[in-house]
């Protein structure tokens, strides 16, 4: 039987997803991501036709809110926030190069 | 003042903590100090935290302690005054780390409060540190944590269930006299079912989200975990409200209802809930407990949730797709663990190789996969429709029946390492409490009477019509009041 993941398609997940696995996990989880998107192909036999999606699980309607800055309820100073990064200079976030 | 330190600080409800305080049994130093000492001593076997917060929580109660000498009538005014509590790893408390169970947050230390953890200290709660969950509430035993797995009060060689399994865990064993927790599919739910302790899901938009490390943001909620429904009653009346800092938090003074009286509640059995693969304990325990509801006089009908047997599917595409967003934040930049390396996206891939643990990863990738060019509306667009039939179920239901009684798990804790392995296995623990997150809904789970021939606690659970909390309470408390089940666990620790 085909796969619904191949080694092709994981290769490209893991880029989406920044992500990496050696190549032992990578057998693993093509293992894994087979039986359990096996179990979930049961959805295909739920009749939805004339069923609208729903978006998210609100009992909402959309608002609005007064669009004023509350200074009472203002959060934390930037430089407690900026404080955790693993790189900082001049108060701004350093980060690698980003071409090659 | 509390002489069997086993059996006296288990007993302790947040009513029994209050009189005790007002009769002046304890000072708050004392108390708390008692707290941690037993705590910090069962914990190394235990691993129920993962880390106390000894020294603010003794500072805290000498303040209190002052405020109290001045003025004795804050006690009365105020049942959660100087009770002690954890928090689950991925809610925040300002100035301590919150990790959510993830090496990839090992030192990050909040910089706010959750609103939830404001209100509690608005109340002069104390704070007795944070619990172990799986790794951003991912699992169901605990054993996905990055850091350690959390035994069962009721047998070490188990599971306290999860993700919320360090919370049930806390509150099972006496640690502390109730904790908070999170819930996305049955994680505050199902430890408390699996640790033989009450757990709230409250009805989605109920409890601010702000300050709650997202996993899939339409379905998390937090809750309480709690010895007896009243006690759930009470510390959800303290948590829940409409909060600016979360736009799905609801008016809940528009969207609650008068409750029903106690004896008019129609109790409905969904016939999906009963079938094979129940294990016959369970069955019989839960079948003993709708056997006491009818011996009272309680309307029972049969129902149908026809769209039960895509659930899980349902769940965990959509739970993948919302994880693998809101997991991107991870990426060693504003905060976290960083692996340097030679560029941008080198950086990010090896940051998150080497800081994720497997099951975040196989769940980011099957939700970037259900998303993805192709797939997405073979996936994640069936999955959005089934959700509103599945929702349709529900309201169908409630026009027939007020709250609906199930069995919260199908199986009591299993071992640990029995499904570590097995993903797929894992993820059929919680076949009975997703409908809910999914539908939205209320639900509690509370031990049944009947616990298992080894000892191993039973959890069901009611499930509301959105914002019914209060009718949950009202059916919880009269089945823990009439079978006196919290006395009878108590009892058969001593046995």
């Amino acid at each position: 039987m085909e796969k619904i993941i191949d080694e092709k398609l994981l290769e490209h997940l893991l880029v989406l997803a920044r992500l990496n696995l050696s190549s032992e996990k990578k057998r693993k989880i093509l293992l894994d991501l087979e039986e359990i998107l096996n179990y979930l192909k049961e959805i295909d036999n739920a009749n939805t036709e004339n069923i609208k999606p729903s978006l998210g699980a609100s009992f909402q309607k959309n608002i609005f809110r007064v669009d004023i800055f509350d200074n009472k309820e203002k959060g934390d100073s930037d430089i407690n926030c900026l404080k955790q990064a693993p790189e900082l200079e001049n108060g701004y976030f350093k980060v690698p190069r980003i071409k090659k | 003042m509390i002489k069997n330190l086993n059996k006296d600080l288990k007993k302790l409800t947040i009513e029994d903590f209050n009189k005790k305080l007002l009769k002046k049994e304890f000072t708050l130093v004392e108390i708390i100090e008692v707290f941690l000492n037993y705590a910090k001593k069962i914990d190394k076997e235990l691993k129920a935290f993962l880390e106390f917060f000894e020294e603010s929580a003794i500072k805290e109660a000498k303040l209190i302690d002052k405020i109290i000498e001045k003025n004795n009538n804050i006690i009365q005014d105020n049942l959660l005054l100087g009770i002690p509590l954890s928090v689950k790893d991925n809610i925040l408390v300002k100035g301590e780390i919150a990790s959510a169970g993830s090496k990839i947050l090992k030192n990050y230390k909040a910089t706010y409060d959750a609103t939830v953890i404001k209100k509690l200290k608005k109340q002069k709660s104390i704070f007795l540190g944070r619990t172990n969950p799986d790794e951003f509430a991912m699992g169901s035993s605990t054993e996905n944590s990055g850091f350690q797995v959390t035994k069962n009060p009721w047998d070490k060689e188990r599971v306290p269930g999860g993700s919320s399994g360090g919370a049930a865990a806390s509150v099972s064993s006496g640690e502390v006299i109730w904790a908070l927790g999170s819930d996305t599919g049955g994680s505050i739910r199902q430890p408390a079912s699996f640790s033989g302790v009450v757990g709230l899901k409250p009805t989605y938009g109920s409890v601010s989200r702000y300050g709650l490390i997202a996993m899939a943001s339409s379905l998390d909620q937090i809750g309480p975990i709690t010895k007896t429904v009243r006690d759930a009653e009470i510390t959800f009346e303290i948590i829940k409200g409409m909060d600016q800092f979360d736009s799905t938090s609801i008016k809940l003074e528009e969207a609650e209802k008068v409750p029903k009286p106690l004896k008019e509640l129609i109790i409905g059995l969904p016939k999906e809930y009963f079938v094979s693969g129940l294990d016959k304990e369970i069955e019989y325990s839960i079948n003993n407990v709708i056997n006491f509801f009818k011996k009272n006089g309680f309307k029972i009908k049969e129902i149908s949730l026809p769209h039960t047997k895509y659930a899980l599917s349902c769940y965990y595409i959509i739970t993948t797709a919302e994880i693998s967003a809101n997991l991107a934040r991870f990426d060693g930049i504003k905060y976290g663990q960083r692996i340097e390396s030679k560029d941008l996206l080198d950086t990010y891939i090896k940051t998150r190789a080497e800081f994720l643990g497997d099951e975040v990863k196989r769940r980011i990738i099957l939700g970037t996969f259900v998303l993805s060019s192709g797939y997405y509306d073979a996936y994640y667009s069936k999955a959005q429709k089934v959700r509103s039939l599945i929702k349709q179920d529900f309201d169908n239901a409630f026009k027939e029946v007020d709250v609906i009684l199930t069995p919260t798990s199908p199986t009591p804790a299993f071992k640990v390492g029995e499904k570590s392995d097995d993903p797929l296995k894992m993820y059929l623990s919680d076949i009975f409490t997703v409908p809910v997150n999914l539908a939205a809904l209320p639900a509690i789970n509370i031990p049944a009477l009947d616990f298992t021939k080894n000892k191993l606690p039973v959890g069901f659970q009611l499930i509301g019509k959105p914002f019914a909390e209060k009718e949950l309470f009202l059916l919880g408390n009269f089945y823990e009041k009439q079978t006196k089940r919290f006395e009878r666990q108590l009892d058969l620790l001593e046995e």
